[in-house]
Formats: structure tokens, C-alpha cells, sequence
């Protein structure tokens, strides 16, 4: 295999295949995606309490110290209404013009607004909640002392994070599956490939560039995701390796799914099937409570769980390096299932 | 214009595009997922924190019992026998946490209540639970409530809308969004495989074309969308209106689909930027319905796909309340069917 | 009889490139005309603004005394078209193609199956154009062409691809379509072709038409006839010896030839179209 030629025809799938499909699929949709996930889950798990201060209360700096509440402050009690009344915010007070004067003598009763569409246990939080301020505000001494105790040995894992696999893995599809497999189908469609093989090029060496694109544009954007979820965590190396060898995993999918078919829609409908493949696991470990020895049957929980562990939760090589040796294992016999497939190709001709 | 040459184009149409089997998985199996996902979804909405309690004073303060007795909404509190059977059932996730009130909650100097959540609860929702408490203890030592409630908005204690009527509102129009892919890509195989040419030498004009593509993109999403909707029993409330709303969609979505199709130079490039239009108006689809949506995204039009059908379908709100969203989705389907209709001139010329 | 198809003037250009250069010819009903020249020559541009594909940029062209520019629908009701690369619908099968088409002609007494057996496509109707082989699909195109059993054929290279059998079903189709009065349009660079079924040919260069006659008078015109033979050198070796015909001095030289010669083989030999456009243009046809 000539290094050299394998270069040239990468640099040729890169330069010339399809751009629209490069830099849509592989780039902007995990983008996208990573996109909708933060605007869907970002913020609403939080009840959202908005503040018209007409004073100079002290309660908008003390409800910012709160992790409870998203607070966000607006300029007048009409914008303060507003907001609550569409749904901008599930509750709101307007805080006149000395009230904290007038909360230490204990002689103020405010008014929370609340949104019709709220749900009751969000308004009695809320409500608890400003009511804890003015009270702070007003200088009065808790009759209690309140101790939060946690029970059992799970963490909280916010939803934008239990989907951040999901978004992880993207890439490593589009790029690694998607990208290498219609680079192999588009040459049959075109019968482009009839015109490479003739040509001291091997067939070896044209799917190689394929799957050595597929694989680059898989890590990259695999580790750029990774890099705009702040998941690099302590040991970006380890996560790397585990990127690197996932992308082995997709590309040698692509190749094997894109032996099987001659035209780009049948592939989109095919690749669905590798893509459950991938995908599977990190369903799984969005929803911890599901069986998990079922993501352990898929050869891409080897990859996907270590990379959120690593990232998540700081697992080092100890931890992870069982997998390591897996990996390369499955890698080894899906490659040669992926040989087998190509090797098996006489045909070139859609 | 000639009606015999539009009904022949767009039966080859529909011939074409369902022996595209990527449409057939995304359209078919789609539709009997989105119904699936229909009917498992929650009709009812639970409004309430489930919360256990347990008190080591024979007497439970009269604020408590008030929540044991159900007097505080939002707040469902059962009372256990034993502090062990709180922790256990806060740990099993009976309850989303478990208040333990001391022996002298009523006579000590500054009693401590353990306030138990499972170690995965979010620290926000603790926080919360515990400023419930405190406000409790604080009505409990006899200091007078400082706020009161008032509600803004039609008020929907005990009527909220559950997940399963809110799908009812975002399937049809993930549906119907989705059906630009396959306008789109059978516009760029019409002009990568020549077939346009081979037709605008025929009787049939570059109008009769255009007619067919539209007739094609607004049926094929219309009754996707319309026979969904009935299925999932969208046309209970306010038909006439949902059926209007679809309809519109289905014209937005048919010039976004010429649009695709005008601007893509192959098939391969026309299911890439179809794939990423759908994402994009998918995104508002997915998030009208919660809550404090940001104002960027009304700019989107798919938004008032979902927000009109949710207040035709949910509020029961008629002409007089939704004529400005339908105008304003007239609006978008006519700016997009005219430039989709210029751009594929554009092209075919 | 009205011309079938007139050009007067006819131009385009595109931007600065004039692709067709203020072109004048009748094609007459019922005959086979062919429109020879290299690519690029204007052939395709020309053919476009006769098919009302593209309106020309100055002169005009009628199709059965219809104005190109003015009668659109008029004209592609009555023509068929052939185009060079093939452009079906891959996804549906041969007679779904025909069937179309022939509902987008409302054409009568339509016979898919026949037109398919025409062309030598009896037993694969059926099977989606996406498995044919490129002589089949050409052979398709063709049939497309004759669903509306039009007044005019344009046909642009219908033999290309073909193995010599099915390309002699086609010639065959075309002499058969001309005896039924439609008048047949052929761009072709077989020049074989275009000298056994054209009635006449115009070789078009550069955008240019720089000859319009028949073969036969094309070939008197431009052509050297001459006598070609083969003669037994002294070592037995053959050698070629050639005496060029319609010269005063030719029965002398063909005289001298076989007395002083041991001629072994004699054929004459005439002009092919392809070394009369070479002569006029000074290139050959393959541009």
C-alpha cells in the first residue's frame, strides 16, 4: 500500500466529494444538535422568578446567590407582569421603593405573581423562596435549623449532560459512518471507481482514504464537541484514545454498509441500522435506570460509556483500560469483516 | 396550466418518491412511531412534590399536620411510622424527600429538621425544598406570612396540559417538516438525472411542472400531517382552524422545499441542506412548549405550526384569538412559495 | 409543401462565445436531415432553440410554420426528442417511462408494449431503467422520442452506444418514421450513418454553417474519386498504386496501369463525408 496514493485520494475525497454533505453532516449537525439540546434543557430545570426592583432592595443580589431559581430582572413592573403573564417567567415581585425598610419593621405583605400555566409545586417553591429572602432581608432569625442529608451513593447528573454522550457520539456516525460511506457509494454511483482501480491505486488503497477522512473529521469534531460541552475533563489523552478508537469502530462500519449498496438514498435508509449500533449505549447511559447489561451487548459501549466516565467523572487508566484492550479487539475483527466485505467486491458498476 | 399534464407529473411524483427508501423509513416508520410515542405518552400531569415525613414529637406542629391534611397545594405529604422508613422510602425514590421533625420541634431553642433527599437529586431542588421547610417553621413560630399570590394568565391548577395533548400538537408538525426532504430531493434528482429537460420538451411547461411539485409537497405534507392529527384526535377542538394551520404549514414547508431543491447542485447536496432546514425549524417545534421560549425563535416559522395548533387544540382559542398567527403563517407560506417558485425557474432557465 | 423546420439568422451566444453564428437553412417534411460538425460547434445550442428549449438571442426559426418563440407548447406537442445523454426516470421501469410521457402527449391508441418491441426491448417493460445497460437505455430514449408519434424527430446521436445490430434497428426505425412523413432532425458523427439515411447533411463549424447539400452532391462538390489498386512488386511484396478518376488523362493512366503492372486487387474508392469536412473546415470531426 503507497502511503503517497492514499494521501492523494484522501486529499481528492476532501477537496472534491461532496462539500455540502461534509460540512453539513459532519460539521454542523452535531453542532446543531449540541445546539438543541442546550436550548431545550438548558434552563428549565430551574423554576424562572423575574424581579422589578423600584428601590434599591437587597433581595435581586440575594436571589442571585440562589442556585434554585433562574432570576432575571426587568426594568419596570409592566415588563414584569408581561413576562409572567406569557410565560417568561413562572413567577415575578415588584420590590417598591423601600420595602427592605419596611420588611424589617414587618410591616409588608408582596405580592407574587405567578404564571397560570405553573405548576402548583413550582409556584409553592417559589413563593417559599421569596418569602426565605424577605425574611433574610428583614433580619428575622430562623426558628429552625434546617440539615439536608443525602441518601445513597448516586450524583445528580443535569439532563444537558446525560445527553452530552449522545452529542459526543454524533460525530463519530456522521463522521466515521456517514462520511466514509458515501464517499464509497457516490464513486459507484458516479462509476468513478472503475476509472481509480484501473490506475496503479489499489482498491485497498481507495477505501483507505475514505476511511482515513472518515476518521479525521470523526476526531475532530468528536474532540470539539467535547471541547464546547467542557468535557475535556483531567485526562484528554485517555479521551482521545477512546475517540480515536470509536472513529476506528464507525469508519469500519461505513465501509461495511457501503459495500452492500449502490446509491446514496439506500445508504441513508442502511446507515440507520449502523447508526442504532452506535447510539444504542448512550441511550443507556442517559437513563441509568434502564438494564445496562443490554448496552454491554453493543461493541460501541466500550467506547461511548469510558468517554462519559472519563469526562464525567474522572476515571483514569485504571479505570478504563479493560476497555482499551476490548476496543482494539472488536475493531480488529470488525476491520476484518470490513476486508472480507471488499474483497468480496467484483462488481463496480451500480 | 393543464390539468391532465399536473395529475400525470404528480403521480409519477408519488410513484417516485415511495420507492425512495429513505423516505419510506423516515416517512412510514415514522408515522407509526410518532403515534407510538403518542399513546405512551402521560395523559395526566402531576402538579405535586411528593414528600414524606416523619416526626419524632408525639405532636406534629399544626403547619405540618396542615400538609399532611393536604391543605398546602403543590405539596402531597404522606406521615411514616419511623425515621428508617423515611430514609428508605426517600431512597427508593417514593418521595423526592423526606422531612424529619426533631422531638422538640415544638419546645426546643432552635430545633434541627433533617431535610433527606437520594444523593442524585439536583442540589437546586434541595435548596428549594428546604426554603419550603423554613417558610413552614417560620409560619410555625408564629410570624406572619410576607407574600401573597396572584395569578397572571389563564390559570391552570388542577387543568394542566398533559405531555400526551402536547405531543398532540408537535407530532403533526414534525411530520409535516419532515416531508421536505422529500420534496427536495426529488427536485435535485429531476434536474442530476435530466428528467426536467426530457419533460419541458413535452406539452408540459415549465408552469405545469412547478403546479405539479407544489400539488405533490402540499398534499404529501398535508395529509401526513391531517390524517395524524385525526388519528391522535387533533380534530376534536377547533377543526376548521387546525386544519387551516396544517394546510399553511404544509405551503411553508413546500416553498422551503423548492427553495432546497433550487439551491442544491446534486442529490447528495439536496439531503444534506434538507437534513439541516429540518433541524432548524424542527428546533422551535421541539421547544414552543416550554416554557420562556426565547424570542429568537418566533423568527423561525415552524414556531406557529406548533404555538397555534397548541392554542386551537389545548385553549380551545378561535378565529378571533389566532387570526395574527395564521395571517403571519400566510405570510411565510406565500414569501417562501414565491421564492421557492423563482429560485427553480432560476434554475430550470 | 411548407418546410418543416426554417431557420433565418438564426444566433446565441453566450456572454462573449457567439455559439451559433446567424445560421439559414429549411429542412423540407419528411426528410432525414443531419447536422454534422465537432463539439462545440453550435449543434446542441442549435438544436435547443429549435426544441424551444432556448429562445434564440436574434433571427428566427419556425417548426411546421410555428414561431419557436411564440408557440412553445404548439411545437412540443408535435416533436419528439432524443436527447444525447439519457435522461429517464431510473426509478421506474421502461413502460412507466413511456406511459408518462405518453399521458403528458395525450397520445391515442398509445401502445407502450409495441413501441418497446420496436426498439428491441419486448420481455424487459418491465424492469426499472436503473438495470439497464446503456445500449438500453439509448434504445429507450429513442422510444420515448416516437410516443407521440411526432410530426418532427430530433434525435441526437440515437446510435451512440449501440452494438451494430441494434444501431441498424434504429436506422431502420428512423427510414420508417421518414415514409411516414415525420421529418427527422439527426445529429450524429457517424458518418456513415449520415450518408446512408440523410438526405441531405449541413456540416456546421465554430458556429458556422459551412456546407448544406446532399451526400452525393457534397462528395461530387468536394470529393476525389479515384481507382485504388494493388499491384505484385519484383520481390512478390503488394504495392499500392492509385489513379485518380474524372481526369482527362484518366483512361490513359488506367490503361498504362494494367498493361505495365501485374494488378492483383482493384476497388474505387469515393469521398467519405468525414475527409469533405476536414477538406472545408480543416479539422476533423472529432473537434
Amino acid at each position: 500500500m503507497s502511503l503517497r496514493r492514499v494521501g492523494i485520494l484522501a486529499l481528492k475525497d476532501l477537496l472534491y466529494g461532496s462539500r455540502s454533505f461534509l460540512i453539513i453532516f459532519v460539521i454542523l449537525m452535531p453542532l446543531l444538535m449540541w445546539l438543541l439540546v442546550e436550548m431545550i434543557f438548558s434552563g428549565t430545570s430551574v423554576p424562572r422568578l423575574g424581579i422589578a426592583d423600584e428601590g434599591n432592595s437587597q433581595i435581586p443580589a440575594i436571589a442571585a446567590t440562589y442556585e434554585s431559581i433562574e432570576l432575571t430582572e426587568y426594568a419596570s413592573a409592566s415588563a414584569l407582569e408581561q413576562a409572567v403573564e406569557v410565560g417568561n417567567a413562572d413567577a415575578g415581585i415588584v420590590i417598591p421603593a423601600g420595602f427592605d425598610a419596611a420588611a424589617a419593621a414587618g410591616t409588608t405583605n408582596l405580592t407574587v405573581y405567578i404564571w397560570g400555566e405553573s405548576l402548583a409545586s413550582n409556584r409553592t417553591i417559589l413563593q417559599s423562596t421569596v418569602s426565605t429572602m424577605i425574611r433574610q432581608v428583614a433580619g428575622q432569625a430562623a426558628p429552625v435549623q434546617i440539615e439536608t442529608v443525602a441518601i445513597g451513593e448516586g450524583e445528580s447528573i443535569p439532563w444537558s449532560q446525560r445527553l452530552a454522550p449522545f452529542i459526543v457520539v454524533m460525530p463519530i456516525v456522521m463522521g466515521g459512518i456517514y462520511l466514509t460511506a458515501t464517499a464509497v457509494v457516490q464513486e459507484k454511483e458516479r462509476k468513478t471507481l472503475n476509472a481509480l482501480v484501473v490506475t496503479p491505486a489499489s482498491l485497498t488503497e481507495v477505501y483507505f482514504a475514505k476511511a482515513l477522512l472518515g476518521f479525521i473529521f470523526s476526531l475532530i469534531m468528536g474532540i470539539a464537541i467535547l471541547l464546547l460541552t467542557s468535557s475535556l475533563g483531567n485526562q484528554p489523552w485517555l479521551l482521545i484514545l477512546f475517540m480515536a478508537l470509536g472513529a476506528v469502530m464507525a469508519v469500519e462500519l461505513g465501509l461495511i454498509f457501503s459495500s452492500f449498496v449502490n446509491n446514496v438514498n439506500t445508504l441513508f435508509a442502511t446507515a440507520r441500522l449502523a447508526q442504532l449500533i452506535i447510539f444504542v449505549p448512550a441511550l443507556f447511559y442517559m437513563f441509568p435506570w434502564f438494564p445496562q447489561w443490554v448496552s454491554r451487548i453493543f461493541p460501541s459501549h466500550y467506547f461511548v460509556t469510558p468517554i462519559m466516565d472519563i469526562s464525567t467523572s474522572g476515571a483514569t487508566w485504571a479505570d478504563v483500560s479493560a476497555e482499551v484492550f476490548f476496543l482494539i479487539g472488536a475493531n480488529v475483527a470488525i476491520g476484518l469483516i470490513a476486508w472480507q466485505m471488499i474483497k468480496r467486491i467484483k462488481q463496480f458498476a451500480a | 396550466m393543464n390539468a391532465r399534464i399536473i395529475s400525470a407529473l404528480v403521480i409519477k411524483d408519488i410513484v417516485l418518491i415511495f420507492r425512495n427508501k429513505l423516505f419510506l423509513l423516515i416517512t412510514v416508520f415514522g408515522s407509526i412511531a410518532y403515534i407510538a410515542i403518542y399513546f405512551v405518552m402521560p395523559t395526566t400531569v402531576d402538579e405535586s412534590l411528593k414528600i414524606g415525613l416523619y416526626s419524632s414529637s408525639p405532636v406534629v406542629p399544626p403547619v405540618f399536620q396542615n400538609l399532611i391534611d393536604g391543605g398546602q397545594e403543590g405539596v402531597d405529604v404522606d406521615k411514616l411510622d419511623s425515621d428508617q422508613a423515611l430514609r428508605d422510602a426517600v431512597d427508593e425514590g417514593t418521595y423526592i424527600a423526606g422531612i424529619a421533625l426533631p422531638a422538640d420541634i415544638l419546645t426546643g431553642d432552635n430545633p434541627q429538621i433533617n431535610l433527606y433527599s437520594r444523593s442524585d437529586t439536583p442540589t437546586e431542588v434541595s435548596d428549594s425544598l428546604a426554603f419550603m421547610v423554613s417558610e413552614l417553621a417560620y409560619v410555625q413560630s408564629g410570624q406572619l406570612p410576607v407574600t401573597s399570590q396572584s395569578v397572571l394568565g389563564t390559570d391552570l391548577i388542577g387543568k394542566q396540559i398533559p405531555m400526551q395533548d402536547q405531543m398532540r400538537t408537535i407530532l403533526p408538525s414534525i411530520l409535516i417538516i419532515v416531508q421536505l426532504f422529500a420534496l427536495a430531493t426529488l427536485i435535485s434528482e429531476e434536474f442530476e438525472g435530466r428528467t426536467v429537460r426530457a419533460v419541458l420538451v413535452s406539452p408540459a411547461n415549465i408552469v405545469d411542472f412547478f403546479m405539479a411539485k407544489g400539488v405533490f409537497g402540499v398534499g404529501m405534507a398535508f395529509g401526513q400531517g391531517l390524517i395524524i392529527t385525526a388519528i391522535i384526535g387533533g380534530l376534536a377542538t377547533q377543526a376548521g382552524i387546525v386544519i387551516l394551520t396544517l394546510l399553511l404549514a404544509s405551503l411553508v414547508i413546500t416553498g422551503i422545499g423548492f427553495l432546497c431543491g433550487a439551491f442544491s447542485k446534486d442529490n447528495m447536496s439536496a439531503v444534506s441542506w434538507s437534513f439541516v432546514v429540518m433541524m432548524l425549524l424542527l428546533m422551535p417545534a421541539m421547544t414552543a412548549l416550554t416554557p420562556g421560549v426565547s424570542n429568537w425563535v418566533k423568527i423561525i416559522p415552524s414556531y406557529y405550526f406548533v404555538d397555534t395548533l397548541h392554542r386551537a387544540m389545548n385553549f380551545g382559542m378561535g378565529w378571533s384569538d389566532l387570526w395574527p398567527s395564521l395571517l403571519i403563517m400566510a405570510a411565510f407560506a406565500a414569501a417562501f412559495t414565491s421564492l421557492g417558485v423563482l429560485a427553480l425557474r432560476k434554475k430550470v432557465r | 409543401m411548407t418546410d418543416a423546420i426554417v431557420a433565418e439568422n438564426l444566433t446565441y451566444w453566450y456572454g462573449d462565445l457567439v455559439a451559433v453564428d446567424h445560421i439559414d437553412f429549411n429542412v423540407a417534411s419528411g426528410e432525414i436531415f443531419g447536422f454534422l460538425g465537432p463539439n462545440g460547434a453550435g449543434k446542441s445550442t442549435t438544436v435547443k432553440m429549435l426544441t424551444a428549449q432556448m429562445k434564440p438571442k436574434d433571427g428566427t426559426a419556425t417548426i411546421l410554420g410555428m414561431d419557436v418563440t411564440t408557440k412553445v407548447r404548439q411545437i412540443q406537442s408535435q416533436i419528439g426528442v432524443c436527447f444525447e445523454l439519457p435522461n429517464m426516470y431510473e426509478q421506474m421501469s421502461a413502460i412507466e417511462n413511456l406511459k408518462l410521457f405518453a399521458r403528458l402527449f395525450n397520445t391515442k391508441d398509445f401502445d407502450g408494449y409495441d413501441l418497446l418491441k420496436r426498439v428491441d426491448l419486448a420481455g424487459r417493460e418491465n424492469e426499472r431503467v436503473e438495470n439497464y445497460s446503456k445500449g438500453m437505455r439509448q434504445r429507450l430514449m429513442v422510444a420515448r422520442a416516437l410516443v407521440s408519434k411526432p410530426k418532427i424527430l430530433f434525435l441526437d446521436e440515437p446510435t451512440s452506444g449501440l452494438d451494430p445490430s441494434s444501431a441498424d434497428g434504429i436506422r431502420d426505425i428512423i427510414r420508417k418514421e421518414s415514409q411516414r412523413g415525420a421529418t427527422v432532425f439527426l445529429t450524429t458523427h457517424d458518418m456513415m450513418e449520415a450518408d446512408e439515411l440523410c438526405d441531405r447533411v449541413a456540416f456546421m463549424d465554430e458556429g458556422k454553417l459551412v456546407a448544406l447539400d446532399t451526400p452525393h452532391n457534397l462528395k461530387l462538390k468536394y470529393g476525389r474519386r479515384a481507382l485504388k489498386a494493388q499491384v505484385a512488386g519484383r520481390g512478390g511484396e503488394l504495392e499500392e498504386r492509385e489513379v485518380v478518376m474524372d481526369r482527362p488523362d484518366t483512361p490513359k493512366a488506367v490503361e498504362e496501369l494494367f498493361s505495365s503492372e501485374n494488378v492483383v486487387t482493384v476497388h474505387s474508392e469515393e469521398a467519405t463525408l468525414g475527409a469533405i469536412f476536414m477538406q472545408i473546415t480543416g479539422r476533423g470531426l472529432s473537434g
